[in-house]
């Protein structure tokens, strides 16, 4: 028998904890409760598991890999929309051979997987379904085959598990519809038919966690051992004072801190002097103050959610609680290294470079009226940021002055709608024989001598050498709102946009180094993207974008530097 | 050869037969293309990069450059036989939310 575990991760109930990664990877003491399922199913004598993502399917995937490391062969399929539990196997048949073990991700449940295959297999039935015998009882609904009545029964009150076993047999009968999902569609479908469908009863622990209270109740008593997950082991250590304690990898915990009942500390974790922690679980990479109190909650980064008040509050005080991250030395080395050189390379620059740009500037005044700098508006390090379901460019601070040589006509910014309605222009749309461009123009954006005076910026330490290029903030908006779209039904990759604003600015980069303005805007827009995914993978990750991941590196920055410097000098194309 | 091209009862399967899809076999790949979607008005592909090692940047705006053009002919390309380091590179730029991906070429034929 193999799995299937679908998880979209688009449940938001365990928000705000659960913007920065999927439902599934939500530790249960400190156990995201993907593995926990994973475990289980292996004690079952469960090997081969395919998982189902659709929304940020990067940490899944990242964290279990091909599954060697916890005995299991995990493959994943990556649903570009979610469109029904249907589908999502729909996609995979191939992978069906026999039966399948239908579970969701973002559930968690302490049923003997081994004892309810063996239910399904003793019964020759071509699916079985799972509820509590609470329920059978309640609903007057016997254990065993199932009809139409009994199912509606059931499932009006929605008291179906998310976990049901099914042949291949029933998976061909799926249809290839929006939204058909197995339990709504594809089992009352079955016992119309005359299929033979079980519902198989247990008593044990089975739960959505459909609220933070649920989260935190279980880890309450996970941590007590009043619920008994078989496939993992706990070794709470126990205090003087009785309180139990559960400690994640790498924390530290200040030796003045006073505990009480269950204390649930994750990975990378910093408690301060005097904290006082009682009945709390505290999630990953998270900084607790000096002398901070915390009971019956749940606690992450600047987030805090009291279990009696029933309330998610946005801890105001950033020095009493924030995100902690141990930073190996080679990283902090690497980052001084970068930011060194930055500054050491951009001073000698443009001291070497003053000549140039003397005669630069006298060039532009003699073949044009107007300014010998262009100020160019351009986002700082902008950030986006969710509110409800729209994304936003989320600015720190206002845009940054750039001063850059004036290469077009003055009045050029006044005539970009003009422009726009004549040629197809937008964000990375580059116009050939641009009339705005003025003749010595033309010849300093070929060279890009136009943008060296970028190189104040990052003396200033406003930018980095090596990073994303600074779009003017209407370019910005442009590539957030509507992607690189012309028109309705073009394709919107502003998704893949996106990426690009949480990347650190720069002179040097990929789209610079590989092509320049040869490249289409698609590619161009690609290589900010990646640029971006570079400089955020965390180096625990190291493996997992291959030879990209060197790029964080100062070994990687220099290769970078050196790989534009050469294209520049070769001139592919200008900028 | 880099490239080689067949047809599944209309369905095109490119399949790239390099470990490195880089830059390098851009301009190659990028013609191969094109003459699929713009000459021969193919409007149904499947890439196969079930061989594919590492891709980069430029390869990957390339394959999106494809689908923009298959896009605008009311086609699609879908993508198959991802490596772990490949389907990284998909899910983290986000571009698992522009191509539908499957894990072997029946299901990805399937899908049309």
């Amino acid at each position: 028998m193999k799995a299937i575990i679908l998880s979209p991760g688009l449940d938001e109930s365990l928000l705000p904890f659960t913007y920065d990664f999927p439902k599934a990877m939500m530790p249960v003491v400190n156990k995201p409760i993907l593995l926990i399922t994973l475990l289980e199913l292996k004690s079952a004598g469960i090997r081969d598991v395919k998982i189902c993502l659709h929304h940020l399917p990067e940490f899944v995937d990242n964290y279990f890999k091909d599954g060697s490391n916890i005995g299991l062969n995990i493959s994943y399929s990556i649903e570009k929309e979610f469109r029904g539990s249907g589908n999502s196997l729909f996609r995979i048949k191939s992978f069906i051979t026999d039966s399948i073990i239908y579970i969701s991700g973002e559930c968690i449940s302490n049923i003997d997987f081994q004892n309810l295959a063996d239910y399904h297999r003793s019964h020759n039935a071509i699916a079985t379904l799972v509820t509590s015998n609470d329920t059978l009882r309640e609903l007057n609904v016997k254990e065993g085959l199932l009809d139409l009545n009994a199912y509606d029964k059931i499932m009006n009150e929605n008291l179906f598990y998310d976990i049901l076993i099914i042949e291949r047999a029933g998976v061909d009968q799926v249809r290839k519809e929006d939204g058909y999902k197995l339990k709504n569609h594809l089992i009352p479908d079955m016992l119309q038919t005359g299929l033979p469908v079980y519902v198989k009863g247990y008593d044990s622990y089975y739960s959505e966690l459909k609220s933070i209270d649920e989260y935190h109740d279980l880890n309450m008593k996970t941590v007590k051992g009043e619920i008994i997950f078989p496939a993992i082991k706990l070794n709470p250590e126990k205090n003087s004072s009785g309180a139990l304690i559960l400690k994640g990898k790498n924390s530290k915990v200040s030796s003045s801190v006073k505990y009480d009942g269950c204390v649930i500390i994750g990975e990378e974790v910093y408690i301060d002097e005097g904290a006082e922690l009682s009945n709390c679980v505290i999630l990953n990479n998270t900084y607790i103050g000096k002398r901070v109190e915390i009971k019956n909650s749940v606690n992450y980064h600047q987030y805090h959610y009291n279990a009696e008040i029933k309330y998610t509050t946005l801890i105001e005080d950033p020095a009493l609680f924030r995100t902690y991250h141990v930073v190996p030395f080679k990283v902090r080395l690497d980052s001084w290294l970068i930011n060194s050189t930055d500054r050491i390379v951009s001073f000698f620059a443009l001291l070497m470079l003053m000549p140039v740009f003397i005669i630069v500037a006298l060039l532009i005044k003699i073949d044009s009226k107007g300014p010998v700098f262009y100020i160019s508006k351009r986002l700082r390090s902008p950030e986006i940021s969710k509110k409800g379901s729209e994304w936003y460019i989320y600015m720190k601070e206002k845009p940054i002055k750039y001063y850059v040589f004036r290469t077009m006509y003055i009045d050029s910014d006044n005539r970009i709608q003009e422009l726009t309605n004549k040629y197809e222009t937008g964000p990375f749309r580059k116009i050939e024989n641009d009339p705005r461009v003025t003749k010595i123009g033309r010849i300093l954006r070929k060279t890009s001598i136009d943008e060296l005076p970028l190189l104040w910026n990052v003396l200033k330490g406003q930018m980095s050498l090596v990073g994303i290029w600074a779009l003017p903030t209407y370019e910005a908006e442009d590539l957030l709102h509507k992607g690189l779209k012309l028109d309705e039904g073009d394709l919107d990759l502003s998704e893949v946009a996106k990426v690009r604003f949480r990347g650190k600015l720069g002179l040097a980069g990929l789209w610079q180094a590989r092509g320049r303005s040869d490249l289409t805007a698609e590619e161009r827009a690609l290589h900010d993207t990646m640029q971006s995914v570079m400089q955020n993978i965390n180096l625990r990750d190291e493996k997992y974008l291959g030879e990209y991941s060197e790029f964080k590196t100062y070994k990687g920055y220099l290769k970078m530097l050196f790989e534009t410097f050469k294209s520049v000098v070769l001139r592919k194309g200008a900028i | 050869m880099n490239f080689s091209i067949s047809d599944e009862n209309g369905i095109h399967i490119l399949k790239v037969n390099l470990k490195r899809a880089t830059i390098d076999y851009v301009k190659e790949f990028r013609e191969l293309l094109l003459d699929l979607i713009e000459t021969k008005n193919i409007k149904k592909i499947v890439i196969d990069l079930s061989e594919v090692e590492f891709v980069d940047s430029s390869f990957l705006g390339a394959v999106v450059s494809g689908l923009k053009k298959i896009a605008a002919n009311k086609g699609d390309i879908k993508i198959s036989g991802l490596q772990s380091p490949v389907r990284s590179m998909f899910e983290i730029t986000r571009l698992y939310k522009v191509f539908e991906i499957f894990d072997e070429i029946e299901d990805a034929l399937n899908s049309f």
